[in-house]
């Protein structure tokens, strides 16, 4: 069964709710809920409790009809709540643990401009070069944690592709969502031809989509399934 | 193109906001009681994504591509260096890849999983950008999309769409547009519209003054 969050391709028929750039309605305010939900979920990252893969986990566990029912800053902010909540992060004597992790208004600029590079080293080489042709795998299912987090979305399952960029190794999210460890894998851009992913309806033989996969998703594209 | 909003989840309108502007001021207070964040901390982090990263970052990437061939050299070959150096690295832009479109490929990106965007070159992603159609469409059918945006890609024309299912986060680097000759870095820069720094629009035309 697919997950809510898992979009690529799914059945849509709906047009993209566009406004161009010229639109100021996006913009962002000191006071809205939007901009606030922004700055209380990023701010609260800093107290490394949770991480962006753990983020994004909680995010896509939602409820499917609460997930789809609501806005992109009212998953964030359900998604925060819960959290707190799980990690029992204002019950009692545990906030105070947390006092001199706090992120200061004078650090903001600071941390936000260093960001938090995922590229980690590994003893181990690279299984895969690029122009390599790759298959990756059916009904693929995170390892760590029964219905975890995973990268791979569902319509690029058991897809023939070629890599073209490698990025070396990058933080594992289907470990790093669930506390398993940080547990590098190597990296690829793949790119597929349109029709493999959609079939031969898809008009442009030449179209390509690309997606970025770590190691563990793909095997040898001669390799028995 | 009008569009009715008011039937898209993904329209932060729909909301009810008198709920939620309640439910996040209220969290907002117990958590500073608890203190765990700081309202200054709060204030500091959007005025960041207002005032000091944005579109005008990967508009001036752009421009500078268009008029001096080292640099484009370089951004596509080490790009994270050449941000660092310009002070356009930081969160959700700590591994970035510039995508050049030409006569034969036209570049798109999406991130069908969330909503993954290179924010120190392009600030927040807009509302279309995270919305579940686009997420669903645009690595399906992104020729129709791109119609649907008013933008037409010839037959000839190949479309690569990006998932941005990791940390890599993509720019696209559009074709400078004819009548630009002579122009100088901050008016070009000008012409280099978000959308066309995803894929999904050109940069702006400059009227022709003859006509």
């Amino acid at each position: 069964m697919s997950k809510v969050h898992d979009m690529g391709g799914r059945e849509e028929k709906r047009p993209i709710p566009f406004l161009s750039c010229a639109d100021k309605s996006e913009e962002l305010s000191p006071t809205h809920w939007t901009s606030r939900t922004l700055a209380i979920t990023l701010a609260m990252g800093f107290l490394r409790v949770w991480n962006l893969d753990s983020s994004r986990f909680f995010r896509e566990s939602l409820p499917k009809s609460e997930y789809l029912s609501s806005s992109y800053y009212k998953r964030w902010f359900l998604a925060l709540e819960k959290m707190i909540e799980n990690f029992e992060i204002i019950s009692n004597d545990n906030a105070d643990k947390f006092s001199n992790k706090v992120l200061q208004p004078e650090e903001v600029s600071k941390v936000l401009k260093k960001g938090s590079p995922s590229i980690r080293s590994k003893k181990e080489l690279p299984t895969f070069l690029i122009g390599d042709e790759v298959l990756t795998r059916t009904n693929f299912k995170n390892v760590f944690f029964k219905r975890g987090h995973t990268r791979l979305p569902e319509y690029a399952m058991g897809k023939k592709g070629r890599i073209i960029l490698y990025h070396r190794a990058h933080v594992y999210p289907d470990s790093n969502a669930h506390f398993k460890g940080e547990a590098p894998e190597y990296l690829y851009t793949v790119e597929f031809a349109s029709q493999e992913l959609w079939g031969k309806s898809y008009p442009n033989r030449k179209d390509t989509v690309t997606l970025d996969l770590w190691e563990p998703y793909l095997k040898k594209a001669n390799e028995a399934k | 193109m009008p569009h009715d909003n008011h039937n898209s989840p993904n329209d932060e309108s729909s909301d009810l906001p008198d709920e939620m502007t309640l439910r996040v001021k209220s969290l907002e207070t117990i958590l500073t009681k608890k203190g765990l964040i700081d309202p200054k901390t709060l204030d500091e982090i959007i005025d960041f994504y207002s005032n000091k990263v944005g579109p005008k970052n990967g508009a001036y990437v752009v421009a500078k591509s268009w008029t001096d061939d080292k640099f484009r050299t370089q951004i596509l070959k080490d790009p994270d260096k050449v941000l660092k150096e310009l002070g356009f690295f930081g969160r959700q832009g700590e591994h970035v890849v510039v995508l050049e479109n030409t006569t034969e490929v036209h570049n798109l990106v999406v991130c069908t999983l969330c909503s993954c965007y290179p924010w120190p070159l392009l600030g927040l992603p807009p509302s279309w950008y995270k919305s579940d159609e686009y997420r669903s469409r645009s690595v399906r059918e992104p020729r129709e999309v791109l119609r649907e945006f008013g933008f037409n890609i010839p037959d000839e024309q190949n479309i690569k769409v990006w998932d941005s299912t990791a940390e890599v986060r993509y720019l696209v680097l559009p074709m400078r547009p004819e009548g630009t000759d002579g122009m100088s870095l901050e008016e070009l820069s000008s012409l280099v519209t978000r959308d066309s720094m995803i894929g999904a629009g050109n940069p702006i035309s400059p009227r022709r003054t003859d006509e």
